[in-house]
């Protein structure tokens, strides 16, 4: 009878009872794995801007599988739990976690993405130390920055702009745009895409930077300064008229042109060589996009920056905190930078060690590099944060490539949009 | 954790598990265990009946009142949002539950439109696998990338890589194809009965054949769909030859024997066969076994296809309906048996469900101990019917005799008791009479007389 009265609320109770225990015990198990180290869950977005395809992310996914194996080893506390998210869709996804509490610890996004999280309150901003600011490159930190001083996420790596080309079919990548024109005439096939921000490279051949600076804040462009512009436009018009000159939509397109053959020569970004490296194994070449007559190429880089989920618990923050700390290390910096090579490390002292050792590509890429083309980094974000002007933009590339569009209209109409934009 | 079966499948399920076990870090988060923690109260208080006992809420309908639990986890997660916490766990769970019970009130819906609305059905098959599919992709949304999730390798197959959301895919990819291959079906088989005139009877074998046709081709397309090409189709042929060979012998010959009858159309849908001695009515051809209904008790028989295949069958409706039937009668040695066979040929024909062609005949089979017997054969339109008119005919025929003064006769047997010890009368009886009943001895009844007899 005794034992039936004590018996007889457990009896009662036994759902929740279970409910408490089976919850209890699973918060137990998630605050450590059998090492003792922290699971942080991290949301990567994609920089492969692939369409939906079966191998999307197969590439990212093997460099990220790998880092983390990479981490343990240095840091045996914390266990990274990496999931890449289409870049399109980021902050969709993000949003819906973070509202139910479930949000990443860390974020990995591009400058523009981080200030976009930042303000849409999807993730905390970042405090520094003068110290860790100083491992970092101030232009790079001065891309994460916000228009109150706070810093959206803290710069890890700067992805480049190349030229990719097989050596198979090309001996040489071309240094200019008129050998690049020599050798579509020899047959050679020749890839770009058509957005500003993968044909950037080229205005600064021209010197034609400056009008969009300009027209970005509102001013009229100088006439020399519209001259290059229309000039450029008249180098896009007058390639897209070139039977080896072919003009894609989408990096995704170009680089799948590229692995099939189609191609000699393609514009690409550094964080995609693994992918290409993987397909073209030692056939393929990686340089310096080609200058012209006007000046150097002006490639744009992106960050790669780490920012701070919304909702980790205090532990969680804490490693999370250590383990950025741990990322800006000469060290860190220069040891991923080797092994990947799909990155320009932000710490200045790193970056001029490995400067040295990296392909061709990267190798000319330096300090004094980063501020010359600041510029152009600049007007593409400008132009990514606003997507209607981003859609203006490619509307008249569009018309001036694969329509009728002449180069001094569509010269005139770029530098009206952005004005009328910014 | 790696199993494998070397060059065939190897299953991987540790990325799943990593992801699983990665879920649990949320668990660290004080918002993300309030959040569980109320779920949970409420679903508990639920269970318990404590939201529905109060006595104002016993006059609102009970499928209303389900509705109060998931309506209060919306009421939190609006609060938590008030206040700046998480809330969207709330939501989920809320909606989740919400959509849960809203079944009940929209099947009472839709058949206060219309009584005959197949709910049941429309529940099961999509209302349900709908809700399932919706509320683990949200899950899974709401947990971490789905697409990253759907591209985790978990198994390769013949060297082809499974990924979880193809495999996800081809589940539901397959389901669809078993719930909705009848509808096409269904109308390729109508389309044949208009085009090129089928009977009713044999669209619905049509029917079948069309629906394996379309369950075969969307398996084929679901296995091109996951990557497995003809390469792979030859090595799945292999193995399956060889698990054929050993296990799954009986079904694959069932399921062969089933589609041989539907093309022979000797076992179809519709279709009549004796089963051992009784007419049965084929109601469904499946896969493995063939349903018919026997027409003697109703009972459903279940009868492996095979066995239609490889052993003798009777049936009735093979190329023709009609089916003969008999009635066995006796009559006395005093009747002229040409009045008995006119007599039993008109009691036959009179009967409406006779058939006048082929013609009723009687005969004269047998000179039996106590009566000539007769037979009388007849047809009828439908085998089902046989039994029926056989004892139609039968009552006929009895109250026919009794108007004419015709007896059935039927053996009577006399029966003596013997007395232990045996009489010295009953011993000479015995020894000389052979046990014959010698004239002027009555013979004796069993019973009280018997008694009578001995007292005696």
């Amino acid at each position: 009878m005794e034992a039936n009265r004590v018996c007889a609320p457990i009896r009662r109770n036994r759902c929740s009872i279970a409910l408490v225990l089976s919850t209890s015990l699973l918060g137990g198990c998630a605050i450590t794995d059998s090492q003792g180290s922290i699971v942080l869950k991290v949301a990567q977005a994609s920089n492969e801007n692939e369409q939906h395809s079966s191998h999307r992310f197969e590439a990212e996914r093997k460099i990220t599988r790998d880092f983390q194996h990479q981490l343990i080893q240095k840091q045996p506390g914390i266990k990274l739990h990496p999931s890449i998210y289409p870049e399109e869709s980021l902050e969709r996804e993000l949003k819906v976690q973070t509202n139910s509490g479930l949000g990443p610890d860390l974020v990995i996004a591009d400058s523009n993405q981080a200030l976009s999280l930042l303000a849409l309150g999807l993730t905390e901003p970042i405090k520094l130390t003068k110290e860790r600011q100083n491992l970092i490159n101030p232009a790079a930190l001065e891309r994460v920055k916000t228009a109150t001083g706070s810093l959206a996420g803290q710069p890890v790596s700067q992805f480049l702009q190349l030229a990719c080309f097989d050596k198979r079919k090309l001996k040489k990548a071309p240094t200019t745009l008129s050998e690049l024109s020599a050798d579509s005439g020899k047959g050679k096939i020749f890839g770009m895409v058509t957005n500003l921000q993968d044909l950037y490279w080229s205005l600064g051949s021209f010197g034609a930077g400056e009008a969009l600076t300009a027209s970005l804040a509102g001013k009229k462009a100088t006439e020399a300064a519209h001259e290059r512009l229309t000039l450029w436009m008249r180098w896009l018009k007058a390639s897209s008229y070139q039977q080896n000159i072919v003009f894609l939509r989408n990096q995704a397109a170009l680089r799948k042109a590229f692995i099939q053959g189609e191609m000699s020569w393609i514009s690409c970004w550094s964080s995609q060589l693994p992918q290409l490296r993987k397909e073209l194994k030692d056939h393929l070449g990686i340089a310096p996009l080609p200058s012209g007559n006007f000046g150097r190429a002006t490639p744009i880089t992106r960050l790669q920056v780490w920012a701070l989920g919304k909702n980790s618990s205090k532990r969680q923050r804490a490693e999370s905190l250590k383990l950025l700390n741990f990322m800006v290390q000469p060290w860190a910096q220069k040891t991923y930078a080797l092994k990947y090579q799909t990155g320009f490390p932000v710490n200045p002292a790193a970056a001029l060690i490995v400067s040295k050792q990296l392909p061709a590509g990267f190798s000319k890429f330096s300090e004094d590099e980063n501020k010359r083309v600041s510029r152009g980094d600049a007007i593409v974000s400008a132009i990514n944060a606003k997507p209607r002007l981003r859609k203006d933009i490619q509307s008249t590339l569009n018309k001036l490539i694969f329509d009728g569009l002449s180069p001094e209209k569509a010269a005139t109409e770029l530098q009206n949009q952005m004005k009328a934009n910014r | 954790m790696t199993l494998s079966m070397p060059y065939l499948i190897t299953i991987n399920p540790g990325a799943i598990l990593n992801e699983l076990l990665s879920w649990l870090s949320y668990l660290n988060r004080g918002t993300v265990l309030l959040q569980l923690f109320l779920v949970g109260i409420v679903m508990v208080a639920e269970q318990r009946g404590a939201l529905r006992r109060r006595m104002e809420l016993r006059l609102v309908p009970e499928y209303i009142r389900v509705l109060i639990g998931p309506l209060l986890l919306l009421i939190s997660s609006g609060l938590f949002l008030l206040v700046g916490l998480p809330w969207g766990l709330l939501r989920y769970f809320g909606l989740l539950w919400l959509g849960w019970m809203s079944f009940t009130p929209l099947k009472i819906l839709l058949l206060s439109i219309n009584k005959k609305f197949p709910v049941d059905e429309l529940e099961s098959t999509f209302l349900r696998p709908v809700y399932f599919i919706v509320a683990t992709m949200s899950f899974i949304r709401l947990m971490g990338s789905t697409e990253n999730l759907a591209q985790t390798p978990i198994a390769n197959l013949f060297g082809v890589e499974l990924t979880l959301g193809r495999i996800y895919l081809a589940i539901i990819a397959i389901y669809v194809i078993m719930t909705l291959s009848s509808r096409p079906a269904t109308f390729l088989a109508w389309l044949s009965g208009v085009l090129f005139g089928v009977r009713p009877k044999n669209r619905r074998g049509m029917e079948l054949l069309f629906r394996y046709s379309v369950i075969i081709i969307g398996i084929i397309g679901v296995a091109y769909f996951i990557g497995i090409d003809g390469t792979a189709f030859i090595a799945i042929a292999g193995g399956l030859s060889v698990g054929i060979g050993f296990g799954i012998k009986e079904i694959i010959s069932n399921f062969i024997s089933g589609i041989w009858l539907l093309f022979e159309g000797s076992v179809r849908p519709g279709e009549i066969l004796m089963v051992n001695g009784d007419p049965c009515t084929v109601r469904k051809l499946g896969l493995r076994a063939t349903q018919l209904r026997r027409g003697r008790d109703g009972a459903e028989l279940l009868i492996p296809n095979q066995i239609f295949f490889t052993q003798e069958a009777t049936s009735f409706t093979a190329t023709e309906t009609s089916r003969r039937d008999s009635v066995v009668v006796g009559a006395a040695y005093e009747h002229d048996p040409d009045i008995i066979v006119e007599l039993l040929i008109t009691i036959a024909k009179e009967h409406k469900k006779v058939l006048e062609y082929p013609p009723v005949k009687a005969f004269v089979i047998d000179f039996a101990e106590s009566s000539i017997n007769y037979k009388v054969l007849f047809w009828v339109a439908n085998p089902l019917d046989s039994f029926e008119i056989g004892s139609d005919i039968r009552r006929t025929i009895w109250k026919q005799f009794e108007q004419k003064g015709i007896t059935i006769p039927f053996p009577q047997r006399q029966i003596y008791p013997m007395e232990w010890p045996p009489s010295l009368q009953q011993s000479m009886h015995s020894a000389g009479g052979g046990g014959v009943v010698t004239q002027g001895i009555e013979p004796e009844l069993t019973g009280s007389d018997e008694k009578a007899n001995g007292e005696a």
